[in-house]
Order: C-alpha cells, then structure tokens, then sequence
C-alpha cells in the first residue's frame, strides 16, 4: 500500500465561514494550486468536520496530492457551526424534514463557493449520506460519494437489537462484572442506548428508494466496510436508487475485515485510495 | 477590527498547526487558550468546546483553540503525531499569547488537562489551569483504550491481525485509526511526570469533576499529584462522561453544568 504523504498546505488551507441570518456553518477548505474539483464532505449526524477517526483530512491529503481540492464541514449544532433557530441536524422527525435541514445549510455552502468556479462533488458518510445525495441530485449535481452510506430503519424500532446484543455479550466478560460488583455501571445510559428516545421514521417501506424523484446522479461511489453488519441492506437500498434511474452509474467496493466507520489506519487508508482512483475515473469495483 | 483569526501557522520550523483565535467584542478580560483530548475522545469533546469559547466569548475573554501537530486540521499526517514536539509547540503559542496580553488561562479536557499541566510546569506560563476531568494516569489510559478497542473488536466480530504496524521503519500502534508511535505512547504513558522543583510561581489549577463519570480515583490521583505543587480547588458537577458518547440522554444538563462551573471559575469576583 502506498504510504501517505505529509502535507503541509500554508497559504492552501483556511478556515471558511457562511454567517446566516439563523445559523452559522464552519468547515476548512484545502485548495491546491491548480484546484481541478473540490469534494465537499459532510460529516454524520452527529460527527464533526474531520469525520470519523479523522478520515475526511487522511482524504483530503490523498487528494490533495492529485490537484483535487477539499471542503470539510460542521453542521448545526455539531462542532464549530450552530443554528439560534433550529436543532439542527440531531433533531428531526422524519426523512422530509431532516432532508430539508440539510439542503438549507448545503444551499448556503453551495452558494458560497460558486465563486471558486470549481466543479463541486458531495460525499458524505453513514446517517448524512441520504440527504446528501438527495440535495446532489436535486441541485443537479453530477457525482456523489457514499461511505458506509446507511438507510433509514424500514419502521420506527422499539428495540435497538444491535445494542441489546452488545450488552448480552458483554455480560460473559469478566470486567463487566467487576463494574456490577463496584457499582460502576450506568443503568439510565444503557436502559437508552436499548430503548432509544429518537427513532428515525422511515419514507415507506424498508429499504425502499425516497419518494423525490427529482433529478438524477451520474456517477456515484458506495464504500462499505467489510464487516458492517447492515452492509447488504444498505447495498439493496442504493442499486434500488440505480435501477430507479436516480443514479445512472454505480460504483461499489468493499474494504476487507472494516467496520461501519472504519476504525483502523489501514483501512481509512484504502478509503481514502479508492477515493482518489474512482475521482480519476479508474474501476475501483472489487466484486460487492 | 477583525474579530476571528483562523489561520494554519507555523509555530516552529516544518510544524503546522491550526490556529482559531476569536475575539471579544466586549472588553477583554485575558486569554483562554483550550486543549484538546486525545484520540476518539477529541470528537466527542467539540461540542462542548465550541460551547464553552462561545460563553467565554460573551464574557470577554479572547479564545485561542489549536489542534496538536497530526491531528485535527493542523498539518501532518496521523503518524506525525508527537506529544513531546506538541508540547514544544504548545510552549511557543502560549508566550506568543503572553507577549500580547495577559492573564493567560489554561482550559483542558480529558488528556488535554493532563497536557496542559505538563506544559504549565515546563514553561510557568498560566495564571490558572480550569481542568475537566482529567485522565490522571497516562497508562491506565492508554490500558482503557486498548480494552475498549478489543471489546470493540469482538462484540462486532472482526478479526484482527495484531495493532502493531511497522511504516517506514518505525513501530505504531493503531488505536481505531489513530497510530501512535513508541516515542508517542511513551510519552503519554509518562504522565503524571514529576517536575520536580518549579522555578516559575505557582499557578492555581481549578478541577472540574463529573458525578457520573465514575473516574473519581483517576481524578483524585491527579489531584494528589497536582496538589504537590499547585493550590488546587475542585468543583464536582451533575453530568455523564460526554467523552464517552455523543447519545448520552444527559448531554445538554452535562454541558450547561460545565459552561457553569467554567464561569464561576474564570468570574474575577470569585
């Protein structure tokens, strides 16, 4: 595997700012001389603008390197950007709305960066994924990238069954009854994580494609991790959106043995190497 | 007047490091410059940061935040980390701050509490060090991560090949993403590091403790440790461990308690 390269960026790198009247969003642009596209990279729903492990700055140095420009965001109320009048991005009731808060914000960064005359790519990760490539394919956008890109339950879920099998098998490990022996677990904290307060609501039925049929992608890029264990419902969702002309061409791979967020150098390294190739046009398909 | 100075500076030769310096509109009351926690940590930290610059902002005070060299959106790569140049860069910020103006008050979280301590009795350049929950132990740190990592790892069934990983002819240890070199772990592993006897005058160090966090033995240690050269206040706060998880039902009262307890502590009338 090609080692990352250190990248130092001075007068490249900076901060930018949109101020609203309601919200403020901030992120930091990395334009390299000769900037030949920029990728904006928006983060989950609850995740910060250097995303996951810092994996959208680990890309962004990959494609710096190939004159490719980046734009890394928060958005309201995560990190450094805010909302007096919203909740922002964490709260909402259903996929209509949590897509309409998200295109008003990337509207606002759209808007901002018309002036660098660079040809703009969205890419996202996980729970920010719909939405981004809702507002792409609305704004008539040509491509998209999608990591790990999650879809909405099918039905608002009375049971997180992911948590209530972490903690059934936490429960064979010895630290865990040392905890319960010393009084050191929180059972308010974990009666949530099972019980969760906020369930997303689905658009229909699950894993069925969103109801707007505006617009369409040309190309789109899905990265899913090797051992996400929603993988395969996740790619149902997205060749659905394929096969409904949303998206004409679809690109998939898969990263051996990562998780859903990729939590390992190596891994955010291929991502951020399938990124770079799949932006210069190469097959970056390995047999999804 | 330009009221924000976002900038990528070099601090030191080849070290570049993302600066946010905002500035009151209010008049200036002294300097609060942050420190970062470590590894997954940081993120789940942001919010409560840009929370705190935004309240201290309103009150006055001049904000400088940075991110450590390999982190963040300074410069470098995640292998270029390296908490002794960090802290070298850390030393060089705060006099470029003092030279400026004054006081200078340390703010950190987590491992960034334990940094900035380190950086204060090498350098004496704080007037108070606000310090939220700070990890005390630099190996039972470290120990805590490693256990959260193969938890991780088995609860969702991935196989591993071993955390080591040799690039370029050194060793790193990779932390969920993060690598940490040998010269790194040894240097997080070395703290609480004894100062032995301080030049500069001491400055006062305010903890800030949470009462569900179930640290208490983590953060008295450093207390014990800190009380040795420091006049040390502590202030215990309703809140859960925000460092932990971004869906902690108690995040908003947790971030108010802190906003509050740092008020009170940098409120020149106490």
């Amino acid at each position: 595997m090609k080692e990352p390269q250190a990248i130092h960026w001075p007068p490249h790198q900076k901060a930018f700012v949109v101020k609203g009247e309601e919200s403020r969003i901030q992120g930091v642009l990395r334009l390299p001389p000769n900037c030949r596209k920029l990728v904006v990279m928006v983060p989950a729903l609850t995740g910060t603008r250097t995303g996951p492990q810092r994996i959208f700055v680990d890309i962004s140095h990959h494609l710096f390197q190939q004159e490719i420009g980046t734009l890394t965001l928060d958005l309201p109320p995560n990190g450094d950007s805010y909302d007096w009048k919203h909740s922002g991005v964490r709260k909402w009731k259903d996929l209509e709305e949590l897509n309409a808060i998200v295109a008003l914000y990337l509207g606002q960064v759209r808007e901002q960066l018309d002036e660098l005359e660079v040809p703009l790519i969205w890419m996202s990760i996980s729970w920010g994924c719909i939405p981004v490539a809702t507002f792409a394919r609305e704004n008539g956008f040509e491509e998209a990238i999608l990591l790990s890109p999650s879809t909405i339950v099918g039905k608002a879920q009375k049971v997180d069954a992911s948590s209530l099998r972490t903690y059934y098998l936490k429960l064979f490990r010895r630290e865990t009854w040392g905890k319960i022996l010393r009084f050191q677990i929180r059972p308010r904290r974990i009666f949530y994580t099972i019980f969760p307060k906020q369930r997303p609501i689905s658009q229909g039925a699950s894993g069925s494609p969103s109801a707007s049929s505006v617009g369409h992608l040309d190309r789109g890029l899905c990265l899913y991790g090797g051992n996400d264990p929603e993988k395969d419902r996740y790619k149902a969702y997205w060749e659905a959106e394929k096969a409904s002309g949303r998206i004409k061409h679809l690109d998939e791979a898969v990263v051996p043995n990562a998780d859903h967020s990729f939590m390992g150098w190596k891994w955010k390294q291929e991502v951020a190497l399938h990124v770079g190739d799949w932006m210069e046009g190469k097959e970056v398909g390995n047999g999804v | 007047m330009e009221f924000e100075k976002f900038r990528l500076e070099e601090i030191r030769p080849g070290r570049w490091i993302w600066i946010q310096e905002t500035l009151p509109v209010v008049p200036h009351k002294g300097n609060v410059m942050f420190f970062n926690p470590l590894l997954d940590e940081r993120k789940r930290s942001a919010g409560i940061q840009a929370s705190v610059e935004r309240a201290l902002l309103d009150q006055g005070w001049r904000i400088i935040r940075w991110d450590y060299v390999g982190t963040g959106d300074s410069g470098g790569t995640g292998l270029e980390f390296d908490p002794e140049e960090s802290l070298k860069d850390g030393g060089v910020l705060g006099r470029q701050i003092l030279d400026k103006n004054d006081p200078l008050i340390a703010f950190g979280i987590r491992w960034g509490a334990d940094f900035a301590l380190t950086l204060d009795q090498e350098y004496g350049i704080f007037s108070r060090l606000v310090l939220v929950e700070p990890v005390g132990n630099g190996k039972r740190f470290l120990m805590g991560q490693r256990l959260r990592r193969d938890a991780f790892e088995k609860i969702h069934r991935i196989p591993s090949d071993g955390h080591q990983m040799n690039i370029n002819g050194h060793t790193y240890e990779d932390f969920q993403g993060f690598p940490l070199s040998e010269r790194a772990i040894q240097f997080i592993e070395s703290l609480p590091r004894d100062p032995g006897s301080l030049s500069q005058p001491s400055s006062l160090v305010h903890i800030i403790k949470l009462t569900q966090a179930r640290t208490h033995r983590a953060v008295n240690q450093f207390v014990e440790f800190a009380g040795k050269h420091h006049p040390v206040l502590q202030t215990e706060v309703g809140g859960e461990p925000f460092w932990d998880s971004l869906t902690n039902p108690g995040f908003d009262e947790t971030q108010m308690a802190v906003l509050q307890a740092v008020h009170t502590s940098l409120d020149p009338k106490q």
